[in-house]
């Protein structure tokens, strides 16, 4: 095994290309190092992709926000950009793992190691956008909602590089909740992101992304519809509707972690749960943010 | 509880050269591409505050400050520490020994029952006091979540770093009148 610094994307996508099965890439490289110590996959070259240009940052262009992929979680989730034009990304990334993990994890990491249990990707999907690829035959981006395509398998392909995270902002007058179910130690098992648009106590336009129970993180627009022009103080008395579209948005499966119907009922009930948080938000642009600042 | 050593053959491992300042010492040598800076600071340097928990980056007893950056040693690859600057808890007090307002009120607040954690719990609690920002108890826990205490003193960390974060705010207003 050697380690492999390029300087250039062109450098990182040749090399990709030259061994695009042997390569492993990295930032942050939490999952990259377990996975290697485990055993449970191996690696002739490991491709460190943060010396390369333009790598990490965040900007605002017209109609989105632009995220390079070695921006770490942590930066993401204080950043005054995010916070205000995508304030359900800063809350997901708050959300990551702990403390340590968002001081080292990457959002790029997050997207490109596929794991369905994501808030970012929960956060990503509702909000929409594009994931940007460089590859041996030139750039592409695909929409971010068909980026994931099922447990650990993305849209990246193995010669191709993610050179950037393109979300588009929701917009004034929208409150956003984060919300999951965890259990310490654990990857969550349910997460949620939801934004509302509220005229006079109606949902008058709502977005949702859901992570964990589907086996990619899915946008919900099936429940969208279905809340949509609704009062939010009266969903109860579409609940049944909610709940039979949220089985066709998401489609569970059963797995180590518990049947399909089981975690049908734990989304359910944490739809529900975020309703009642954006419920109870009286000023969505003073949001209480949940990681501090670091100096520098 | 720790992990099994590493699959990869050590032998066919291409070396990387790292250079870096670790508790203000420059150290210059060579790592795996795949080593940790845990197994750096403890089996290659000898600083043994660091302790070795989950190898899972969940415990936080391996909590070491990476550029200002509170990082679990067991997850970072030693190799990017390459141009950086590492601080372990050999660095808080100072060469006489005298220890950090942060470590005088774990003292004082019986913040630790066998101390496995407390290095780690340190760690965490350093780079949180030089944000720069007063934390709410709230933010306390909440930076703190992860770095566990087996013995449950919690309370007493707790305490230990809200005192501490008094006697930090304390100072620099007291510079700032001067």
């Amino acid at each position: 095994m050697k380690l492999v610094r390029p300087l250039t994307f062109v450098d990182a996508v040749a090399q990709l290309h030259r061994d695009p099965e042997g390569t492993r890439v990295f930032s942050g490289g939490i999952e990259i190092g377990f996975a290697l110590r485990r055993g449970s996959i191996s690696a002739a070259v490991l491709l460190d992709v943060k010396r390369l240009p333009d790598i990490t940052g965040i900007a605002a262009t017209t109609g989105e926000v632009r995220i390079a992929p070695a921006t770490r979680h942590h930066t993401i989730s204080v950043d005054h950009t995010i916070r205000a034009q995508l304030p359900s990304l800063a809350l997901a990334c708050a959300s990551v793992g702990s403390t340590r993990i968002r001081m080292q994890g990457t959002l790029g990491g997050n997207f490109g190691h596929g794991h369905q249990h994501t808030d970012p990707g929960a956060a990503a999907v509702a909000l929409g956008g594009h994931v940007d690829l460089m590859g041996p035959n030139g750039a592409r981006s695909v929409p971010v909602d068909r980026f994931w395509l099922g447990p650990y398998t993305v849209a990246r392909r193995p010669d191709e590089l993610i050179t950037g995270i393109r979300l588009t902002p929701l917009g004034d007058g929208w409150t956003v909740v984060h919300d999951r179910v965890e259990q310490l130690h654990r990857p969550p098992d349910a997460v949620v992101s939801l934004g509302a648009r509220l005229e006079d106590g109606v949902v008058a336009d709502v977005r949702m992304g859901a992570g964990g129970v589907p086996m990619r993180p899915t946008r919900l627009t099936g429940v969208e519809d279905v809340i949509r022009g609704q009062r939010l103080a009266a969903l109860r008395g579409v609940w049944n509707d909610v709940e039979k579209e949220l089985a066709a948005d998401v489609a569970p499966e059963d797995d180590l972690l518990g049947s399909a119907e089981f975690k049908l009922a734990l989304l359910s009930g944490l739809v529900r749960r975020a309703f009642s948080r954006l419920a109870a938000v009286r000023d969505p642009a003073r949001h209480p943010w949940p990681d501090v600042e670091l100096l520098g | 509880m720790t992990q099994s050593r590493p699959a990869a053959s050590p032998e066919t491992d291409e070396l990387v050269p790292v250079t870096t300042t670790i508790n203000g010492r420059k150290w210059s040598g060579a790592v795996r591409p795949d080593g940790t800076l845990l197994d750096l600071l403890r089996d290659e340097i000898g600083l043994l505050g660091t302790k070795r928990g989950c190898e899972w980056m969940s415990c936080g007893a391996c909590t070491v400050i990476v550029d200002g950056r509170p990082v679990s040693s067991c997850g970072f690859f030693a190799s990017d520490v390459d141009g950086l600057s590492v601080r372990t808890v050999e660095s808080l007090a100072d060469e006489d020994g005298r220890l950090t307002p942060l470590q005088q009120a774990f003292v004082e607040n019986v913040a630790s029952q066998c101390g496995y954690c407390t290095s780690g719990q340190l760690m965490s609690a350093t780079a949180l006091l030089e944000s720069g920002t007063r934390p709410s108890r709230t933010e306390i826990q909440r930076w703190m979540q992860t770095n566990l205490c087996r013995c449950a003193s919690y309370a007493g960390i707790l305490a230990a770093i809200e005192t501490a974060v008094d006697v930090s705010f304390h100072e620099q207003n007291s510079e700032l009148n001067e």
